[in-house]
């Protein structure tokens, strides 16, 4: 085993802390998980929600370990409810918090991004001029907005000349309620869609053409307007049912789409936009457009050997992982969990809610010398928000199966009560992740 | 599934109600110890029954009045056997704690049962009869 910092677990230190959990299992119903005792030094490269989550549930399963988590963002962003304040039902605020808040006792928080990693010299380096030899890494930097690979955009345009983007940040969000809000009083063509790389919630830009089509109803300017998506690809979503689902919903809103659409370039003075299409570049004129930029893995991550080196994860710069360990082939010290990693459809919220707690017993496997047994399955989830007050709880898998938690909410049918869980219940379930507590 | 296990439970629910959980759990507590005061008392639980459910009734009402509103929603979302199941749980349950939560305080604020006494005066009139 690599790291010769390391120390194995001894057997009275395992049953300490058996008997520690003992104490608390009648309440909790089922045993902590043992800690490990080591002097490891653990490297978590990014302070979002999957460095959070992983810093809190490593602090729990490691006893002496130090662990530094690496972040600049003092705010932190409860992501998925930016589609709520973009859609007028949640004030701004709702979706900031401190990230203080979450960095769990005896986790050292290095306040600057990821200037480089090092995995040759099992080390990373920060932007504040700092380096931090590793034992084992975390990635979990996210990943970045590429606005700049459509020509024309920038999201200092956001919120202005009918131009929004759900993804740039909360005052993104807030701005795109307020365009929308404006947009809703005067009509006009709304253009929405996706872009051709892998993206964090592949949902909401559906939910947003959708959510849009239910506002203007409320507001009686639906019939002044036209609703449009793009897509570059052949589906509106890339599970089979959901997108049969979608098509189901956007056919009876009246929303119209197309697919093989890459959004290229936008001029907002005259206000087109211009895909690119199998039948050359094509020029639509909006009022309302709705920007998803390309995403892709952080620079530092991109121009690191940990990024895949080829296959659809390669272009843009995805950390390389076997999909079910979470763990990299080449550095198996290292292990990656959120946005940035390397795998398919593990973008959201709910994709760390499940990544990391395979990744942390993988992590803590490999400190202790023994098997790998947990597996992600490619669980992730998406409250498809249809209207103000009513969503299907879509979750799914690798294989594209749908996988739902609760047996008695089709997956496929709008409710009230998916809605009511977006509203309320998700928030704690996803603070209660970044305390490590799930 | 993790999700549903005690521990994340207890943890959701912690989140969700913050400090208000440690509050209803005091209510709860003093409520307890209100039930059994009126037990020794010997209170009048049918009257305070009647009444208490009769307050209850009155809180579900207003609860799955409130709750579509609550949850930024309307009567129109309710779509379905499981939304209208749950909407009405969520007010049954709502009426049934703020009943149980009225019925001691009414039990001891109705006094006795007709016939009973308080137990000082059982303990006072066993030893009048040594």
């Amino acid at each position: 085993m690599p790291g010769s910092a390391l120390s194995h677990p001894r057997r009275r230190d395992l049953l300490r802390v058996a008997a520690a959990a003992g104490v608390v299992a009648p309440l909790a119903g089922a045993p902590r998980a043992q800690a490990l005792r080591t002097r490891a030094r653990i490297v978590i490269a990014g302070a979002g929600a999957a460095g959070l989550t992983m810093a809190s549930k490593l602090s729990r399963m490691l006893d002496g370990a130090r662990i530094t988590l690496i972040g600049a963002r003092a705010a932190h962003w409860y992501q998925p409810g930016f589609t709520m304040v973009a859609s007028g039902v949640w004030p701004v605020g709702k979706v900031v918090s401190e990230t203080a808040t979450y960095v769990a006792p005896g986790v050292t928080w290095v306040r600057a991004d990821v200037a480089a990693f090092e995995p040759e010299a099992k080390r990373v380096v920060a932007t504040d001029g700092s380096s931090h030899d590793y034992d084992a890494l975390v990635v979990a930097t996210g990943c970045t907005l590429e606005w700049s690979r459509i020509e024309g955009m920038d999201p200092a345009l956001i919120g202005r000349d009918g131009i929004a983007s759900v993804y740039a940040g909360p005052e993104g969000a807030e701005a795109t309620w307020r365009v929308l809000r404006r947009f809703m009083e005067t009509g006009g063509v709304a253009v929405h869609g996706r872009p051709p790389t892998e993206m964090k919630c592949a949902g909401a830009p559906l939910k947003g053409a959708m959510l849009w089509d239910a506002r203007a109803r409320e507001a009686g300017t639906r019939g002044r307007a036209e609703i449009h998506y793009f897509t570059p690809f052949r589906n509106l979503f890339a599970v089979a049912p959901v997108h049969a689902k979608v098509l189901e919903l956007f056919s009876a809103r009246d929303i119209a789409f197309a697919y093989e659409h890459t959004l290229t370039a936008i001029d907002p003075g005259t206000k087109t936009a211009t895909f690119r299409t199998p039948d050359g570049p094509k020029a639509v004129r909006y009022d309302y457009l709705h920007v998803v930029p390309p995403m892709a893995a952080p620079k530092a991550v991109r121009e690191s050997a940990l990024a895949w080196q080829s296959g659809p994860f390669a272009e843009d710069g995805w950390v390389e992982v076997n999909r079910d360990t979470l763990q990299h082939p080449r550095f198996p010290e290292v292990f990656a969990v959120g946005d940035v990693a390397g795998v398919p459809r593990g973008k959201t919220a709910a994709s760390v809610k499940t990544q990391a707690p395979v990744a942390a017993a993988n992590l803590v496997a490999f400190l202790a010398g023994s098997g790998m047994d947990a597996t992600y399955n490619g669980y992730t989830s998406c409250p498809l928000i249809t209207q103000p007050g009513r969503a299907m709880l879509v979750e799914f898998d690798y294989e594209g199966r749908l996988t739902p938690t609760f047996p008695f909410i089709d997956p496929l049918t709008e409710h009230w009560v998916p809605w009511v869980m977006k509203d309320k219940l998700l928030g704690p379930i996803y603070r209660a992740m970044l305390h490590g507590q799930i | 599934m993790e999700l549903f296990a005690p521990r994340a439970l207890a943890a959701i629910t912690g989140e969700m109600f913050g400090a208000l959980l440690w509050v209803a759990a005091m209510v709860a507590l003093v409520d307890l110890a209100l039930v059994l005061l009126a037990l020794r008392r010997g209170a009048q639980w049918g009257a305070a029954a009647r009444i208490a459910a009769g307050f209850g009734a009155l809180v579900a009402l207003g609860v799955l009045v409130a709750l579509p509103g609550f949850t930024n929603a309307g009567f129109r979302d309710l779509a379905g056997a499981l939304d209208w199941l749950t909407w009405a749980a969520v007010g049954l349950g709502a009426g049934v704690a703020a009943a149980l939560g009225v019925l001691p305080l009414l039990a001891l604020a109705l006094g006795r049962r007709s016939g009973a006494a308080a137990p000082a005066l059982q303990r006072g009139a066993a030893s009048s009869l040594r």
